[in-house]
């Protein structure tokens, strides 16, 4: 689990971390914090973009990204979960125990999850 | 005429299930030691992976078979767990009064089931999920977990009740679509 999380950890980081001027340096992905001058914390953005699914349950279940934020579900639940959005465009696949997922939202959207589809969560972008 | 109907399917299907042994609550609790416990959550689970059998073979409504297949992956999850528990705490699952009421309440729901098709299937198999989970989280709540000694054996049994209440929404939800 540690592992999985590390990265994203990482990531979030040099994300949040390098804003004050070396990341468009830096971009060739698509950065998320070119305009993010007022970005609070690190530490509340980073617990913010975690989703984990646990007790059937997606916790957060809203969360508000900016565009191009990586958004990382981990399933730390003793059943097989996935994340699909409602409109059926996007769906991360089954989820092991265990596993975890990255996603970067392009837009506001529902999403549940198909195996357990009282499971329900929404994303906001901004 | 509907509702006497429904009322038979139910009792049929509650019969025998923990509910009947347990929820005559009162003098009639059953005390069941920690062995006797992983034979009726072992018991309790492979019985709703024989329902889920019984209706991915008979069913052709896609919600339906959904859920059947969610039934089976999560409760040969839990029967996964339970196994490697009881290997590690070296315990031998007991069959006990519940474990054997338990059967004997699924051979007649089984029964029932494959004596129907069509819709009239899909009604029965969705009435007695609901009806089932309803049970089996009752049987958790009130008799597993608090009679439970191991701590481990107590953990996973706390550990189970949201999948078990997010199946009994989940039934209900498929339930209701069906009328
Ligand atoms: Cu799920």
């Amino acid at each position: 689990m540690r592992i999985k999380i590390l990265p994203v950890a990482f990531a979030l980081a040099m994300a949040t971390g390098c804003t004050s001027g070396t990341d468009k340096t830096a971009g060739h992905k698509p950065d998320p914090v070119s305009e993010a001058a007022g970005t609070p914390a690190g530490n509340v953005t980073e617990q913010a973009r975690v989703v984990v699914i646990e007790q059937m349950k997606f916790v957060p279940d809203t969360i508000t990204v900016k565009k191009g934020d990586t958004i990382l579900f981990v399933n730390k639940d003793i059943v097989p979960h996935d994340v699909t959005g409602v409109d059926q465009h996007w769906a991360s696949g089954t989820l092991a125990p265990g596993s975890s997922w990255r996603f970067v939202p392009r837009q506001d959207g529902d999403y549940f999850c198909s195996i357990h589809v009282v499971m329900k969560g929404r994303i906001t972008v901004h | 005429m509907k509702a006497t109907t429904v009322l038979k399917w139910r009792g049929v299907a509650l019969m025998g299930t923990l509910f009947f042994a347990i929820n005559s609550f009162g003098q009639s609790t059953p005390k069941l030691t920690d062995p006797e416990i992983a034979s009726v959550a072992v018991t309790a689970n492979q019985i709703d992976v024989d329902y889920a059998g019984i209706a991915q073979r008979k069913s052709a409504d896609a919600a339906i078979l959904n859920f059947a297949k969610t039934m089976k992956t999560d409760h040969l999850g839990v029967i996964d767990m339970a196994t490697k528990l009881v290997k590690k705490l070296k315990v031998t699952p007991k069959t006990n009064s519940v474990t054997k009421s338990l059967l004997e309440g699924a051979k007649k729901t089984k029964a029932t089931l494959n004596g129907k098709s069509g819709k009239a299937f899909n009604t029965a198999y969705m009435d007695n999920e609901v009806a089932y989970h309803q049970a089996v989280i009752d049987a958790v709540e009130k008799v597993l977990i608090p009679q439970a000694q191991n701590a481990e054996l107590k953990a996973l049994l706390v550990q189970v009740l949201p999948a078990l209440k997010a199946h009994l929404e989940h039934a209900k939800m498929v339930q209701k679509a069906l009328k």
